[in-house]
């Protein structure tokens, strides 16, 4: 069986490469039709195929679609945009076709992703038969139509993955899409697959409001026939609900769409988050439980990473800290803790520190330090609460440390953690312009001014603002007197860098120099502001160890 | 059917008891038989003028046998019985008549359980706690008492008559008197007791029921670990519908807090709570431990759902106020922990609604008043919450003022109360000592000249009156005083303090000295009277004349003192001297921490309730400490900046408590 890849693009140079590197030896032969490109996409394309084409665009995605499959010889078609990946870790192209057996085309897993972890996937139809009769339909969300569904298969890979691509591109498109979708929609205006790409597009430009209608409209018309569609329109409108502030219908439309989908996980997620915001905690956490208890959803259902799994586990955490039941808390925490998702870790950390201390909280995830990032959510919550010495710990218990954020960790927790000098002896290793405070702050300490300021002074032509901010301090502390005023062009740079060394200092227990750091900082109206966003973060903070200390006295709190 | 009742006691030396129990069931028995087992005072002829036939059964070392001896000439159809320091409440009467006539309907009910409400305290606090006891039952020869002690017929009973009915006697209530401190050592019974049980034991170790007394009677000894196995021990395989097992699992539960077991409470009483959801005094004392043990999120929980439950069974036996006025004063105290007066307040106030005369309620809500800065609203808000219809009320105010030295508003209710009554020596003397502090020192020395050379309180005000004299700086008057007092033989510590007033005026110096606890509590008493009436160069004469050891032990106690009196320069140099000894004493870090925040030094503030927090993270209030420095260095920034960028708008809206 023999598989052709084809696609078509425009203006694609940053992405094309990747994706046609990504189906190398899964394809015998790449089609490529080009609609226009003005940059280097063509000459891309050619170092991987002879056989690229120009196609004048003419508003219409499926006769350019449909053209490209005509140039295709082989038995099967394969179809990718430019900004996405085959991942052949996944599955085997080849083996699919090759036991299709009656199969006429298959739905491959779309992962649309936003972080490594942040994905939700989609069933696509991008694999089928080149026989002439599928072909593409729909000038703008062209669709291939395949009118027997027996002949259409739900395959669990390959997986294609796809990444959002920078905001101004993105919106440039999706301008060109809006337009293309308005005059489709004149000439058929009742027809439900428009309504939902027009809502699609809206939201995509965080029109939430202009969104609204179009998913309202899309949910009401379309059937359970069509569930590739409805379920993500459902979701899309709980979400347009959301951003409009509209939870009680949120809400209303959530009761009656789980009723109708009772093991849709990522509807009772989406409840559970809207019972949340209205800080009604127990309601919530069953609404959690319930998505933890559906399991990931039947095939055809979109569904995002996690939702019956980590990000439900951690919510319900959140949900039973708020309830109190931190015992309960405590395990959704540490189970949602995993290799792709970290971060509850620090929740878990958070729990364990305020109410068992550190000692017992670094024997309890001394375990955990898996992954490069498990070691750093850990060491940076040991750090937050004042416990640098056990932010080292962590480091060296890690496996490997050769993982640059763990080393540049590594260089900061000493400085921190009272071992200036050890910090000093990393330097050759790591090369961080972000790390020039925290070195200046070793020297500081070291009471090696001219170091510090030398230092500093190697900064100046590219980081002003934050060589000043030091210089300040360095002077501050050899002299007892500040510098001079932050300058003005640079200040951000500045404010953000003072903040840091007084955020650092004060969590190390470096009280004079944090102390210095505060005495800069308030010399502009900016860095007061900071300064006083920066107490209210640590009253919050102590605040929320207070509550996970005590749980249910939360009442009591003042 | 008119069915007769016997009364059936057994008695020994109850003269102080038998005519007000015979008097309660005048009319309600038909007969009344009482068996002495050896009395050697007037109980035999008491009870024969209140109409009892008596018999003589010399004590044998059961009570069973006695009981039974009681038994043989009942000729009623049913037997009530009794003892001497219990007796029939109120309308015992009709209730009992309607019980054993109504019998005819209810041909199977053998006996009937009755409610009894035990007298628990002694002098100023007696309270209520009812339980259940089987007391009335058909009189019939195969019924009689087992058991040397705590001796039994409900189980004989049911051996008997396996199909008898039993029920609870609904409005009959009978009241005991016989566990009141003053019954409990009056007769020694708690040894007595012992002895008699482990006898008993050791012949019967199946006995359940004879353990669960043995291990009540080791509690009342106080021998709470041995009390807690023995409890255990007859509570393990018990029958859940057992009907004394809610008291015998609370007796588990006491006995292990008191032998300071929390952990074993903890799961006696989640034990009882799985058979006993409802059981209100379980959830206190899980309160009570979580409070101990500082996890007061659980504490509160546990006090807030004491609180809610709905009327306990009689079987459970219930404590007086645990679901009220207790429990309330806990809340309250909860408040305080968190530093939230509001709370505070408003839950002693319930504690004193549930129960007006529990002193411990009423002390807290008046520091919470701050009667000493705040006389006038203190004094308002006291007449609001407190009903003053007593003497004694007035009284007991001004000993809690007094004790909080609020003289301005002790004087008050002291005045109202010798308005009423003639007072008590002592409470002229506080008299005198509000009045002195008031500055009205001529009254006061009229007061103190009063009191004759005989009296206890004698030497106590004629330092008072030495003390008047000290803070007038007048030594010439000072002089005979302090011959006098020295000649009535003060002790070691009390004259090292009267050295100390009286070289405290004189550019000569002594040695300095230290003293031991009693020269100390006079020591700070003194100085906290000198600070009340702004005499601060007197305390600093006065303190010069210690070791510097000396005023370092208790640097905290004279840095509260300072602080308190609106000294914080001297409370931050005596607090820093206590911590220099005692450098992780979390108390005094916090205390330091808010001497730094009053004298503006906020970073300092902040670093010493960080410390507070790593010496002592369970206590509450380091946090909120700290939170509250945050939030005021925080209010600190924004309005220097608001005073030096008025161009700025931000800073006003944030002071205004708008967002950024």
């Amino acid at each position: 069986m023999t598989i052709a890849l084809v696609m078509i693009v425009r203006d694609e140079e940053d992405n094309l490469a990747a994706c046609l590197e990504s189906v190398r030896g899964a394809v015998d032969e790449i089609v490529i039709v080009d609609t226009g490109s003005t940059d280097r996409t063509v000459e891309t394309a050619g170092r991987y195929t002879g056989r690229v084409y120009r196609f004048p665009w003419r508003d219409d995605f499926a006769a350019a679609r449909n053209y490209a499959i005509g140039k295709a010889a082989s038995e099967w078609i394969l179809s990718l945009d430019a900004d996405e990946r085959l991942d052949p870790s996944t599955g085997d192209l080849k083996s699919l076709v090759g036991n299709a057996g009656p199969k006429e085309a298959f739905l491959l897993p779309l992962y649309s992703h936003t972080a490594c972890s942040d994905y939700t996937s989609f069933p696509v139809l991008r694999l089928f038969r080149n026989n002439g009769a599928y072909l593409y339909r729909g000038r703008i969300h062209e669709q291939v139509i395949i009118d027997r569904s027996e002949a259409v298969a739900i395959a669990e890979g390959p997986v294609i993955r796809h990444r959002a691509s920078p905001g101004r591109e993105r919106n440039r498109k999706r301008g060109r899409n809006l337009a293309l979708l308005r005059q489709a929609r004149a000439a058929d205006p009742s027809n439900p697959f428009l309504a939902y790409y027009l809502g699609v597009e809206w939201l995509g430009l965080d029109r939430a409001e202009k969104a609204l209608p179009y998913f309202e409209e899309a949910c009401g018309q379309l059937s359970d026939a069509h569930i590739l569609f409805r379920a993500p329109a459902v979701r899309n409108l709980l979400t347009c609900l959301r951003v409009l502030g509209e939870i009680q219908e949120a809400i209303r439309v959530c009761l009656a769409e789980s009723l109708r989908y009772p093991f849709y996980a990522d509807l009772f997620y989406d409840g559970g988050t809207l019972f949340e915001k209205q800080g009604d905690w127990g309601t919530a956490a069953r609404w959690f439980a319930a998505a933890l208890d559906c399991g990931r959803p039947p095939a055809l259902f979109p569904h995002q990473n996690g939702t019956s799994g980590f990000l439900a586990l951690w919510h319900l955490g959140h949900c039973y800290e708020k309830l109190g039941r931190m015992e309960e808390a405590k395990k959704c925490y540490e189970q949602a803790a995993g290799p792709d998702s970290a971060w509850p870790l620090a929740d878990l950390l958070g729990l364990l520190l305020a109410r068992e201390g550190p000692r017992s909280a670094f024997a309890c995830v001394r375990g955990k330090f898996v992954t490069p990032g498990a070691t750093s959510v850990a060491a940076d919550s040991f750090f937050a609460a004042g416990e640098a010495g056990l932010a080292l710990a962590c480091l060296e218990e890690a496996p490997d440390l050769s993982d640059p954020g763990l080393l540049r960790r590594l260089f900061r927790y000493r400085v921190y953690g009272g071992r200036p000098l050890d910090s000093l002896a990393l330097l050759p290793r790591i090369a961080d312009p972000d790390l020039v405070p925290d070195e200046v702050v070793a020297l500081i300490l070291l009471e090696d001014y001219a170091a510090a300021k030398a230092r500093v002074l190697a900064l100046w032509r590219h980081r002003r603002g934050e060589a000043r901010a030091l210089l300040n301090l360095v002077s501050l502390c050899r002299d007892g007197s500040p510098c001079g005023r932050p300058g003005k062009m640079d200040l951000k740079a500045a404010v953000a860098t003072l903040l840091a060394v007084l955020e650092n200092c004060s969590r190390a227990g470096y009280g004079r120099l944090a102390e210095k750091a505060a005495a800069i900082l308030r010399l502009t109206p900016e860095g007061c502001l900071a300064y006083a966003a920066h107490l209210r973060s640590e009253s919050l903070a102590t605040r929320l160890t207070l509550e996970r200390k005590y749980g249910a006295a939360q009442g009591l709190l003042p | 059917m008119n069915n007769k009742i016997s009364l059936c006691m057994i008695v020994k030396d109850e003269e102080k008891n038998i005519r007000r129990c015979l008097a309660s069931v005048a009319g309600a028995v038909d007969e009344i038989i009482v068996v002495d087992t050896g009395s050697q005072d007037d109980t035999c002829a008491l009870a024969v003028a209140a109409g009892a036939r008596v018999y003589r059964h010399p004590w044998n070392g059961s009570f069973a046998e006695s009981r039974n001896a009681s038994l043989e000439p009942a000729t009623g159809e049913w037997i009530l019985f009794l003892d001497a320091d219990e007796e029939l409440a109120a309308g015992g009467r009709e209730v009992l008549r309607r019980l054993v006539d109504a019998d005819d309907d209810d041909v199977d009910v053998e006996g009937y359980f009755v409610k009894i409400v035990n007298y628990l305290g002694g002098e100023g606090w007696i309270e209520p706690s009812p339980d259940l006891v089987f007391r009335l039952f058909r009189n019939r020869r195969e019924y009689r008492f087992h058991g040397a002690i705590h001796e039994q017929i409900v189980d004989v009973i049911l051996a008997q008559n396996p199909g008898a009915g039993y029920r609870i006697a609904q409005d009959l209530e009978i009241i005991h008197y016989g566990y009141l401190d003053s019954h409990l050592d009056d007769k020694d019974k708690k040894a007595r007791n012992l002895g008699l049980i482990r006898q008993e034991l050791a012949n019967d170790p199946e006995n359940r029921l004879l353990r669960y007394h043995y291990g009540v009677e080791l509690f009342r000894a106080e021998r709470h670990r041995e009390a807690a196995a023995e409890l255990t021990a007859a509570a393990r395989g018990i029958d859940p519908h057992t009907v004394y097992l809610p008291k015998l699992l609370r007796y588990i539960v006491l006995a292990h807090f008191a032998a300071g077991g929390f952990g074993e409470a903890m799961e006696t009483i989640r034990l009882g709570l799985s058979l006993f959801p409802d059981y209100a005094d379980l959830h206190y004392y899980a309160g009570l431990i979580a409070f101990e043990e500082k996890r007061y999120g659980e504490a509160h929980d546990y006090f807030l759902r004491t609180v809610s439950l709905p009327g306990q069974p009689p079987y459970y036996a219930p404590f007086f106020g645990l679901r009220g006025f207790r429990s309330y004063f806990y809340l309250g105290r909860l408040g305080e922990v968190f530093r939230n007066e509001d709370q505070a307040l408003q839950y002693y106030i319930a504690s004193l609604r549930d129960n007006p005369s529990f002193m411990p309620a009423l002390e807290n809500l008046v520091r919470l008043l701050k009667p000493r800065e705040d006389p006038e609203n203190a004094g308002l808000a006291l007449e609001g919450i407190c009903d003053f219809c007593t003497p004694q009320a007035h009284l007991s105010m001004a000993r809690i003022l007094f004790r909080q030295s609020a003289y301005r508003l002790a004087l008050v209710y002291i005045d109202r109360y010798t308005a009423q009554q003639e007072p008590q020596p002592e409470v002229t003397l506080w008299q005198a000592i509000c009045l002195f502090q008031q500055k009205r020192f001529l009254e006061a020395l009229r007061i103190l000249d009063g009191f004759a050379p005989g009296q206890d309180i004698h030497p106590l005000a004629r330092l008072n009156k030495l003390l008047c004299f000290w803070l007038q700086g007048n030594t010439r008057k000072m002089r005979p005083l302090v011959d006098e007092l020295f000649a009535m033989g003060l002790s070691l510590d009390t004259g090292a303090v009267v050295g100390l007033l009286r070289d405290s005026l004189h550019k000569r110096r002594g040695p300095r000295v230290s003293l031991a606890d009693e020269g100390t509590a006079l020591l700070l008493d003194i100085t906290q009277r000198a600070l009340d009436l702004g005499a601060r160069d007197r305390v600093d004469a006065l303190l010069a004349g210690l070791t510097p050891e000396y005023r370092r032990e208790n640097g905290r106690a004279l840095g509260q003192m300072f602080f308190r009196y609106g000294f914080p320069a001297d409370a931050q140099t005596y607090f820093s001297l206590f911590l220099e000894a005692n450098p992780a004493d979390a108390g005094t870090l916090a205390q330091l921490a808010e001497v730094k925040a009053s004298l503006g030094d906020f970073p300092a503030a902040a670093g010493l309730y960080r410390k507070a927090i790593a010496a002592d993270p369970a206590e509450p209030g380091h946090y909120l400490g700290l939170i509250g420095i945050y939030d005021r260095m925080r209010l600190d920034v924004l309005r220097e900046a608001a005073g030096a960028y008025p161009d700025v708008p931000v800073f006003r809206t944030l002071l205004e408590g708008g967002p950024a």
